[in-house]
């Protein structure tokens, strides 16, 4: 069912260009209704997951290196599944509003769609090929989506920021991987990640350990590859909300999860994740105070939610719960978050907060949505967020060192103030009078649907502890256990700090103003093209861009050097390589036999004869001044060659050759007479040089031809060949069965060749003609 | 190619191209057996038609050909492609090479294959590739 | 006999090198053939030389009799002919197309597709299509 699932959202994919053409941004509820079902199936299975099942699914998939297509389905992934496909049929909805006619709606979609289809197999995947190609894919779409607005430069600029860091990141991951396969002698997760009772301490284990948390990182936009989150904003709203904030960009935080029963032991865990999360959540949280952009204000608030999530993962059993309250809690107050963002901008057409005020009275049921999102995300009781946010604080105070823990208080009020500020679009004293147009209902399908979800889950306590018990057992590797969720606890020291990240936060949204007249004073982004000054100077996102720069001079001076327009520089380069490499080995090189040939002298008249054409018409061809000479030349040789090879025990190409050659020499008529002279044009030193550079590379040719006899194989592929052409192929010429069958696949690549080079031919010709009667 | 050669060429082309074809053809069929196949059948037949374009003429050589050659060459790879797909249906896989034996008289049979379809498809590729990049140069 | 296909194939991949390097494009042409050729004797003769041996089953046997040429080498060489054919004429057209855009035959005169562009700018713009790519790779810098 999960395969079909996948499937059935891949076909989707395939099909979106087409059924776009027939229903228009109708589709989007087309869409909806996919995720929907594949959203109600994954539901109907928390009864059986929470209670500590496992569904898994296996298709073969390149057997014969030991991988399967495998799918698994635990407490993590589910949740991962839920949201993906609950979040997804949102998103479906909104885009329906959002984009509305959009002329390239299909391109949207079909990005969309291999996002999610990638997405939910990443969470699914138990296999690490698998996962990695749904990893990388997920960072291929998000490329297509955030240089969706392709005609403007800095989109597809944070397009290719965005890529190039996931991306390579997705290689440091499969390297990573790869190495535990390797070491531990399986492409499972499950097996991978059981394997070890012993403390894994060893160099490759840490090694592999390190390379998937900067493979997570780069995903997940920890410090200091966060920059390419704020700058993925460039996307449509439906595309942030999405991917940018509830699903993307924790794949990082799944994969930690995910390998967190095995590498939570790994000494070098807690120090590592603690440290990237504190960096990344107050990073994020303190440039996002400082924003004017309604959407990078939530962009950087999600790095630092994005940080706080790797923080609750390094704190290990301790922080587990607290880690699957946050991460529900925040998937749903985030993407509604993005979502009221894009109707106020829809609406509007403003996007920056100081431009805007005053929408309540105008948008009165956005206005309700975004109390509903808000409430949510500063952590106002009944709501999932409250309970998210109690959970981590008393995590942190129980467990962390004050003085961390008073880091991870900032960031939460960071985090609280840019929820607050959400509520200025609406309330704050506009700076012209509005006239938004009311939003369309499909635009507040989905906010509102966030904001009650995350006010259900205070309620709903008993099915809430269920679901979070499976994420933690899933992170801790062990069996299910029941977590008690309550939402009051009494007056406590944690209610304390809570009451006073809130009351911080409101005081210092009212304040924005200056907060953000003193962001624009210290310029922590650069915009494209222009010379970074202020925090610009130090921030991490200069280095990606002179690294970018670097490699493009490194390009153009070795373009310079190695590709300096001469050919026969190219050559001579690449045949000094060759000489060098082939005579280093024939030198290194041990001979099974002693260097006597039987039958090396033992030379036949008429083949003698023929060896002697073939070579004498070589130099002939060389030597010519005539073109027809030298095509003459090469007639004759061909026609050589193809006796030798009838002699050889190989007729078929024999009669190849013969025909070949007859073609070429018509061709050569054809062609040679428009071509122009057969000139000498090299100096006489040149021509000495390359001579003395032909004879040794002739020579090193024919010591290689001669020393090749040396090895035979016992055991050849021609044997089989041989053997079975007529037993199981039918055919009684082996070289024809060859062809047409144990190797069909290769000729039928040679017919393509072929074909393309006669395509390549009418092209070539067909351009002068169409210019010439212009 | 506007001045056609003497009437001598003319006619033994007229003659000698049927026949070239027809060996192509024999070369395409006995290739699975004894020396020949779709590679060198195809250059046969590709060689016929440049000795009818050398006596006849672009455009004559172009009728009698009916099909334009990059039609020939989309053929030839498609029923190499239909060739090799037809294992789908047997729930083998790609190019994987099925067979029926069609008695004749006697005990004599003909054994089918797709491998022999393939050849074919290799066949009509060649012909196609030679002749489209021959009429081009022909044109030029 | 080893030895005599040995000197075969040294001759033809040395006379081919040294006609890849002169800088007439006609003899590029002539020096891809010999290339072609050399390569084709040198995988022919390292499959093992058998005289007089094809690997073809005979009639009322169902396997090729020991010893046989061997099959494998054959079937690449064969289809290696066939392509090197069509590449071949494609460079062919290639040479033809050069020469007649930017009338030259000498390589060194070749050197850089943005000289290639401003060349064809001046003779009648033949090559749009390179001018094209170059232009838009400018934009996107």
């Amino acid at each position: 069912m999960m395969t079909v699932s996948l499937a059935i959202l891949g076909l989707l994919t395939i099909a979106a260009p087409w059924l776009i053409s027939h229903f228009g941004r109708r589709f989007g509820y087309l869409a909806a209704l996919v995720s929907l079902a594949s959203f109600l199936w994954f539901f109907s299975l928390i009864p059986r997951i929470t209670s500590g099942d496992e569904r898994i699914e296996e298709l073969p998939f390149l057997p014969t290196l030991g991988s399967a297509f495998t799918l698994r389905l635990d407490g993590l992934a589910l949740v991962f599944a839920l949201l993906i496909t609950g979040i997804g049929t949102l998103i479906a909805i909104y885009t329906v509003g959002y984009l509305e006619d959009h002329p390239r709606l299909a391109r949207f979609w079909v990005s969309l769609l291999l996002f999610q289809t990638a997405m939910l197999g990443l969470v699914l995947a138990d296999d690490i090929v698998a996962l990695f190609i749904f990893w990388e894919l997920t960072s291929v779409s998000s490329f297509f989506l955030i240089g969706f607005a392709d005609e403007r430069p800095q989109a597809r600029a944070n397009a290719q920021q965005a890529f190039i860091v996931t991306a390579a990141g997705g290689l440091l991951l499969l390297v990573g991987l790869l190495l535990l396969a390797e070491q531990r002698g399986s492409f499972s997760l499950r097996t991978l990640l059981s394997a070890g009772t012993a403390q894994p301490t060893d160099a490759l284990t840490t090694a592999a350990f390190l390379l998937i948390l900067l493979g997570a990182a780069t995903k997940s936009a920890q410090f200091p590859f966060h920059f390419w989150l704020p700058n993925a904003m460039e996307a449509p709203t439906p595309v942030s909300a999405y991917l940018h904030s509830a699903t993307m960009v924790k794949a990082g935080i799944y994969l930690l999860a995910r390998i967190a029963p095995e590498f939570g032991r790994h000494p070098w865990w807690q120090p590592s994740l603690l440290t990237l999360g504190i960096v990344t959540a107050l990073v994020g949280a303190a440039l996002a105070v400082l924003q004017r952009d309604l959407k990078r204000l939530l962009a950087y608030s999600t790095v630092s939610a994005l940080g706080m999530l790797v923080i609750l993962l390094g704190l290990g059993e301790a922080g587990s719960k607290a880690f699957a309250m946050f991460l529900l809690a925040h998937a749903l107050y985030k993407g509604g978050a993005f979502l009221i963002a894009g109707i106020i901008e829809h609406s509007t057409e403003r996007r920056t907060l100081d431009a805007l005020g005053g929408l309540w009275c105008r948008l009165p049921t956005l206005t309700l949505a975004t109390l509903l999102v808000v409430a949510a995300a500063v952590g106002l009781p009944p709501t999932l967020g409250f309970i998210a946010k109690e959970a981590t604080l008393e995590v942190g105070l129980n467990v962390m060192p004050s003085l961390l823990f008073a880091l991870l208080v900032v960031a939460a009020v960071g985090q609280a103030t840019v929820a607050w500020l959400l509520l200025r679009p609406l309330f704050a004293r506009p700076p012209e009078i509005l006239y938004p147009h009311a939003p369309h209902w499909s635009l507040l399908v989905g906010p509102t649907a966030l904001g009650l979800l995350a006010l259900a889950g205070g309620f709903f306590s008993a099915p809430l502890g269920r679901i979070v018990s499976a994420i933690v057992a899933s992170v801790r590797g062990s069996a299910v256990l029941v977590v008690e969720i309550a939402l009051w606890h009494g007056f406590t020291l944690v209610l304390g700090t809570s009451v006073l990240v809130l009351v911080t936060a409101g005081l210092l949204a009212l304040t924005w103003p200056q907060l953000a007249q003193f962001g624009d004073h210290l310029a922590a982004t650069t915009p494209l093209g222009e010379p970074p000054r202020g925090l610009g100077r130090i921030a991490p996102e200069r280095g990606y861009r002179g690294l970018m720069a670097t490699l493009t001079r490194v390009a153009i001076m070795q373009t310079r050097i190695l590709q300096n327009g001469y050919l026969r520089v190219y050559i001579t380069i690449i045949i000094l390589t060759a000489i060098l490499l082939v005579s280093a080995s024939i030198v290194r090189a041990t001979f099974p036999r002693p260097a006597t040939f039987p039958g090396v002298t033992s030379v036949d008249v008429v083949d003698a004869i023929l060896a002697l054409i073939i070579i004498v018409s070589s130099f002939v061809a060389v030597r010519a001044t005539e073109r027809l000479a030298a095509i003459a030349a090469l007639g004759a040789l061909g026609f050589s060659l193809a006796l030798l090879y009838a002699r050889y025990g190989a007729p078929d190409l024999a009669i190849t050759q013969v025909l070949v050659d007859t073609l070429t020499v018509v061709f050569l008529v054809f062609a040679f007479y428009r071509l122009p002279r057969y000139a000498r044009l090299s100096s006489t030193a040149a021509r000495a040089r390359d001579a003395l550079l032909a004879t040794a590379f002739g020579l090193m040719m024919a010591g290689f031809a001669l020393l090749i006899h040396l090895f035979r194989y016992p055991e050849r592929t021609s044997v089989f060949f041989a053997e079975q052409a007529y037993l199981a192929a039918h055919g009684r010429n082996v070289v024809n069965v060859i062809l047409v069958d144990f190797r069909a696949l290769d000729t039928l690549g040679e017919i393509t060749v072929l074909g393309l080079a006669a395509l390549g031919v009418t092209a070539l010709l067909a351009i002068g003609k169409g210019a010439r009667s212009r | 190619m506007t001045t056609l050669p003497s009437i001598i060429l003319r006619t033994a082309v007229r003659w000698i191209s049927p026949l070239l074809l027809l060996f192509s053809l024999f070369l395409l069929l006995r290739g699975h057996h004894e020396p020949g196949g779709g590679f060198s059948g195809g250059l046969i037949a590709s060689t016929a038609f440049a000795l009818f374009t050398f006596g006849h003429g672009l455009e004559t050589a172009r009728r009698i050909l009916r099909v334009s050659p990059p039609t020939l060459v989309v053929a030839g790879i498609t029923l190499a492609l239909v060739s090799g797909s037809l294992a789908f249906l047997a729930h083998k896989t790609f190019l994987t090479g099925l067979w029926i034996a069609i008695p004749l008289v006697g005990d004599t049979r003909v054994e089918l294959g797709t491998p022999l379809l393939f050849d074919v498809g290799v066949y009509l590729t060649v012909i196609g590739a030679t002749l489209t990049m021959l009429f081009e140069f022909a044109k030029e | 006999m080893e030895l005599l296909f040995a000197l075969m194939v040294g001759t033809l991949y040395g006379c081919s090198l040294y006609l890849l390097l002169r800088r007439s494009i006609v003899k590029l042409a002539v020096g891809l053939i010999l290339l072609g050729n050399g390569a084709n004797l040198l995988i022919f003769s390292a499959g093992g030389l058998i005289r007089g041996r094809p690997p073809l089953v005979p009639e009322g046997a169902t396997t090729v009799p020991a010893p046989y040429a061997d099959p494998l080498p054959q079937a690449l060489i064969l289809t290696a002919i066939v392509i090197s054919f069509g590449v071949l004429v494609f460079a062919v057209a290639l040479i033809y197309r050069t020469y007649r855009a930017l009338s030259t035959d000498d390589l060194d005169d070749l050197t850089t597709t943005d000289r290639l562009g401003e060349v064809t700018e001046a003779a009648h713009r033949p090559l749009v299509p390179i001018a094209t790519i170059t232009q838009s790779a400018d934009d996107g810098r």
